[in-house]
Formats: structure tokens, sequence, C-alpha cells
């Protein structure tokens, strides 16, 4: 099984690297797969991407037909949700921002984290578990990734349908 | 009596790690105790193998509790007040299964 992660822009690493933590390809946002936030809407040049922003910025570019979108806060909108499950949009889960925050507020990302997968997959949404890491430091291996979406209640099989195939498909703008 | 079952995880962390530093370990020690929870850490029962080059390091855990232990590597980024990284490459049964260069087995 090939695994992919997606991180920002601003990560910088090489190929062997990449070997190491053993992915096949490592999407970079706005490089491989464009993104688009509040107030920007996907246009016809930019096709398939990923929208991160908070739930009422989001909406618009979801029923617009963006691929994939990150909530940034992980707040679960329940008229946004209904838009991606309708839209067959795929829901990324940034997990920078459990592996970035500390203590308390680490306890909360991941509960918000864990609330939000649980009712996206009741609502049948695909879930996809990406790093989003800003800065190597904040990069996982993809036995990693994997142990991090169990944290927020992925199970095995679908951690690694999600770090293989759905990271695939919105790295590479097929989502 | 039952044989405890283990697991061997080849780590490598983001910068040099020096295997005389005796302050280092203990220090990794209580960061990953406190992310897997003290109560929890005996399931570990972590135990620090051999130093392969300058950053990857071989750490042993029991079969139970090496899921803790991959996942506490992913959340330590600091350590003896150093912005530091570890990142779990591969996980094996064996030592020599672990340093060939065969794909990853979790």
């Amino acid at each position: 099984m090939d695994f992919y992660d997606i991180v920002s822009e601003t990560c910088a690493f090489d190929d062997g690297f990449r070997e190491r933590l053993g992915f096949k390809n490592i999407f970079t946002v706005n490089k491989d797969v464009m993104a688009v936030g509040a107030g920007r809407g996907p246009s016809a040049d930019i096709g398939v991407c990923i929208a991160f922003g908070r739930p009422q910025n989001l909406l618009p570019l979801v029923k617009g037909g963006v691929g994939s979108v990150a909530i940034t806060d992980s707040y679960i909108d329940k008229e946004l949700m209904e838009a991606i499950s309708e839209n067959g949009c795929i829901l990324c889960m940034p997990m920078v921002s459990i592996t970035s925050s500390y203590g308390q507020e680490r306890v909360r990302n991941i509960y918000k984290m864990s609330k939000l997968f649980s009712h996206a997959r009741k609502l049948g949404i695909e879930v996809s578990f990406a790093s989003m890491a800003k800065t190597a430091l904040y990069m996982n291996s993809y036995i990693q990734l994997i142990a991090l979406a169990r944290l927020v209640g992925a199970d095995d099989g679908y951690a690694r349908h999600s770090i293989s195939e759905l990271n695939r498909r919105v790295g590479s703008g097929m989502a | 009596m039952m044989r405890d079952k283990h697991r061997y995880l080849l780590v490598e962390a983001s910068s040099a790690v020096r295997e005389d530093d005796r302050e280092f370990g203990p220090a990794l020690y209580r960061e990953l105790s406190r992310c897997v929870g003290e109560a929890n850490m005996h399931r570990v029962n972590l135990k620090y193998v051999k130093q392969v080059d300058q950053k990857t390091f071989v750490l042993k855990s029991s079969l139970d509790g090496a899921r803790d232990l991959v996942l506490a590597l992913a959340l330590v980024k600091r350590v003896n007040g150093a912005d530091i990284a570890f990142y779990t490459l591969k996980s094996s049964g064996t030592i020599k299964a672990l340093l060939s260069s065969g794909p990853a087995v979790d």
C-alpha cells in the first residue's frame, strides 16, 4: 500500500527524508494542490482545490464544487456538513493542530477533531488525515499518521485507506 | 509462564542526539510518560536499545504499548527546552528485520 501526505507550502523536505518517513509522495499546498481561503472562491483556472477556513466561509466554496475542505477550527456546522456530504467533498483533517499544540489546548483539539470525525463518518463523508505541517518539525511518518488517525477515532483499516487513497486524491486534485 | 511479546521501533530525531548525553534519556522519558500518561506507562515498558547513527536510535516496547509509544513520539516536540521531533521510521519484532532495508512493518 502506498501512503501520501500533504504539507503546507512553507514546509521544506528532501526525497530521502520522504522515503524514510514511508511516503510515496508528499504533496505541497499551493504547489501540487491549490488552496483557496475565506473570501476567495474557486475560479475556473484553479479547478479542483482544497479550501481552508471557518464553516461560514467554506459553505459557498463547497457549493461551488471545491474538491476537499479543511475546517480550521474543527467546528461542526450542520449546514456545511450536509453540503459536504451532498457534494461528495473530502473533509481533510490537519493533524498539525494536534501535534503543534500543548496541554489543555491539545486535549481540546483532540476532542473537537474526534467529534468532527465521528459526525462526518455518520453522514458518509470521506475523511482524509494529513499532517499539513508548516515545518519539518511537525511532519510525521506514515506509522505516526496512522496512530494520530486512531487517536481521533478512526479504525486501523480506515486510517490506512485515508492516508493512502484519500490523501492521493486530495493531493493530486482528483477529489 | 507467558513470554512477553515486544516490538522494536526505529526512531529518527530531527537533530543529533549524543549517546553520552546523560540528561537526554530521562528528559525524553519524562516527555513520553506525560503523553502516554504515567498510569499507562508501565504497559509501554520502554527500553532504550542502541544508537544507530547520530540521529537514529532503537527503542524497545511491549507489543501492547507500542501504539501508545508511536503516538507519544509523534506528540513530543520539545525535550530539555530544545525543539526536537521524533519520527518512527519502522517497527518490527526483531532488531535484524528492523535494521534491514526492507519495507516498514507496523
